[in-house]
């Protein structure tokens, strides 16, 4: 927010600089435009003012030297007259004044030369000459004004300038003195600042483009930015909504693990008491032997208090032992959710003391080889539920096939940093074609008992999940290997 | 009024165009020898060289009985023939001296000049266009 907040910002901010720039822009060309005019004003100025002041010099001096006679008739008459007001004018003739003449309008308006400074003989006009300006009406003109005047020749160029001095008598113009000029100097100066002009446009359209670009493509960053914190904030609510969704999937998917886990402990709950049954069933039947063998002989008077105290202690242990068995059972259903340190070898043996005497009963042969002494930091009663679990469907297997010389081998071994417990059995293992999908929730290949399909699904999700380790299954050349993996120190490490 | 405006029209455009001296020379000898062939002896390479492209005039090498007119700069030693010719120069000064010259072109302060001497068109029984009178002395 703080971010858009000062981009809104900066775009105003630098669309005001721009803007000023321009305006300084545009007014300094507008200064320059002045100041152009000013220095072409001032040099034409400087150089009307200076040939003004020089023919007014001449004017006097001719006007000196003829007194109060007709112009005309004196330079008739006094050649050297003449002459001297050739070298006069002469004198201003320069590669820029390149001509200075006097010329006099006729009866007939035209106009005949009375004295010329060209210091070149071919140009050199006689006096009398007639002369044909390219545009007398403005020598006229000059004529009737009595005043300096002058005009732009409009040849291609406009280099040169005509300028006129009326040369006056008693009010009444008796000549014209004609200089004729270039604007050399000025067409240079004008041409370096038009040039200058011309560069500086061309800068001021530049700019003005990039000042258009610039703003254009502030608007479309601006409004791209806009567009961008709308997809933001869509993908924050997204996120948010996504995120709660999630929370909910994963609730309702821990949800339904844990009924998963409590069907699958039901089910055990069935397999447990028909273990207990099985384990009970021998105890029950000496202290009823014990009993009823105690109650005869006490009906018959047969009172032998040594034989008493045996088949007392006889019931007592036996008693002791149904004890211990449901404490077994307690045990391993009790909701134990803390770590604690112990061997996989006890938890087998823990596991085996209860499902052990089914096994037998069933005259399946148990192999146990334990190597494994290392201690794991786990929990212990769910690993115990995984054990059972694998102890009961190899036995389960191997009814169901009638194997001949069934048995399940337990062992245990340390590799590594790791401890390994193997449930191997002899029913030829399980088909290649479900092998991968054993481990899927609601997967079952029992036919005679009822499967949930569960046992194995929770076996790997509490190996895995819970206890950080590995459940893994292959066939060897007899049957089915399941190999759990716990890692001592890891389980230290999360301790 | 009007044929000086037309005049200085085509001084003005010859200017522009930098072709002046060849069009004011077609526009004033063709008025005066009112279009007939014009055989010209020049004697001046460039008054000849600027002369040979128009396809008005026909320029000739040698001056005979059959030339209408001597253009150039000055002419001396000219036959007997020749001397009766009308001549059109482009020198002040040679137009002022020679009573054969009934025109001259030149160009006097950056201005072209044109003059023609009355004496020597009727000599020559030439006949000067009206526009061209104000150029008369």
């Amino acid at each position: 927010m703080i971010k858009f907040a000062n981009n809104i910002k900066g775009f105003y901010l630098f669309s005001i600089f721009a803007v000023t720039l321009l305006i300084i822009s545009i007014f300094l060309r507008w200064q320059f435009l002045e100041t152009k005019q000013k220095i072409v004003k001032t040099n034409f100025n400087g150089q009307l003012s200076y040939i003004k002041n020089l023919t007014y010099n001449v004017n006097k001096d001719i006007l000196h030297l003829i007194g109060k006679k007709d112009m005309y008739q004196v330079f008739k008459k006094d050649k050297k007259l003449r002459d001297v007001t050739d070298a006069h004018l002469g004198i201003i003739v320069t590669k820029r004044y390149k001509y200075a003449y006097i010329v006099k309008k006729t009866i007939d308006n035209k106009f005949i030369f009375l004295a010329d400074g060209s210091p070149l003989m071919n140009d050199k006009a006689e006096f009398g000459e007639t002369y044909e300006p390219l545009r007398p009406k403005d020598f006229l003109k000059a004529y009737g004004l009595k005043k300096p005047y002058f005009f732009r020749h409009k040849d291609k160029t406009g280099l040169w300038l005509t300028f006129l001095r009326p040369i006056l008598q008693n009010n009444k113009t008796q000549a014209l003195l004609v200089v004729d000029f270039s604007l050399e100097d000025l067409n240079i100066i004008k041409k370096s600042l038009s040039d200058f002009d011309s560069i500086y446009e061309n800068a001021l359209i530049f700019f003005i483009i990039v000042f258009v670009l610039i703003i254009l493509f502030s608007y479309f960053d601006f409004k791209r930015e806009q567009k961008m914190k709308k997809l933001n904030d869509d993908l924050l609510d997204l996120n948010k909504s996504l995120e709660y969704k999630i929370s909910r999937e994963v609730a309702k998917s821990r949800e339904k693990d844990k009924q998963m886990l409590h069907q699958s402990k039901l089910a055990q709950m069935g397999e447990m008491i028909s273990m207990i049954a099985h384990q009970w069933r021998q105890p029950l039947a000496a202290i009823s032997a014990n009993s009823n063998d105690l109650m005869l002989k006490n009906m018959l008077g047969k009172y032998d208090k040594g034989y008493f105290d045996k088949k007392l202690k006889s019931t007592a242990d036996l008693s002791q032992h149904l004890s211990k068995t449901i404490d077994d059972f307690r045990g391993f259903y009790k909701d134990d959710k803390e770590k604690r340190e112990i061997t996989i070898k006890e938890i087998v043996q823990s596991s085996l003391n209860i499902v052990s005497n089914s096994i037998n009963n069933k005259n399946i042969e148990l192999i146990t080889d334990f190597k494994s002494n290392t201690k794991v930091n786990t929990y212990p009663n769910e690993l115990k539920q995984v054990v059972l679990n694998l102890l009961k469907n190899a036995e389960d297997i191997l009814v169901e096939k009638c194997i001949k010389e069934p048995y399940i081998k337990i062992s245990t071994y340390d590799k590594g940093s790791c401890s390994y417990m193997e449930v191997k059995d002899n029913a030829g293992g399980i088909p290649k074609d479900i092998i991968d999908k054993i481990f899927n929730p609601y997967f079952s290949t029992k036919t005679k008992k009822d499967g949930t399909g569960l046992g194995l699904y929770m076996s790997k999700t509490i190996v895995q999940e819970h206890c950080h380790g590995k459940l893994e299954v292959n066939n060897d050349e007899h049957g089915a290997v399941f190999r759990m993996e716990l890692t001592a120190e890891r389980e230290k490490d999360d301790g | 009024m009007k044929v000086f405006l037309t005049l200085l029209l085509v001084f003005n455009l010859a200017l522009a165009e930098g072709n002046y001296e060849l069009k004011l020379f077609e526009k004033v000898l063709t008025g005066i020898f009112e279009n007939h062939v014009i055989q010209i002896y020049v004697k001046d390479d460039d008054i000849k060289n600027m002369l040979e492209k128009s396809q008005i005039f026909a320029l000739v090498d040698r001056c005979d009985t059959n030339t209408s007119l001597l253009v150039g700069k000055d002419f001396k030693n000219l036959s007997k023939i020749c001397q009766e010719k009308p001549v059109f120069t482009t020198n002040y000064r040679y137009y002022k001296s020679s009573p054969n010259v009934f025109g001259v072109f030149y160009w006097r302060k950056g201005r072209p000049q044109l003059k023609f001497k009355t004496k020597a068109i009727q000599i020559f029984h030439l006949n000067l266009p009206k526009y061209l009178n104000r150029y008369t002395q």
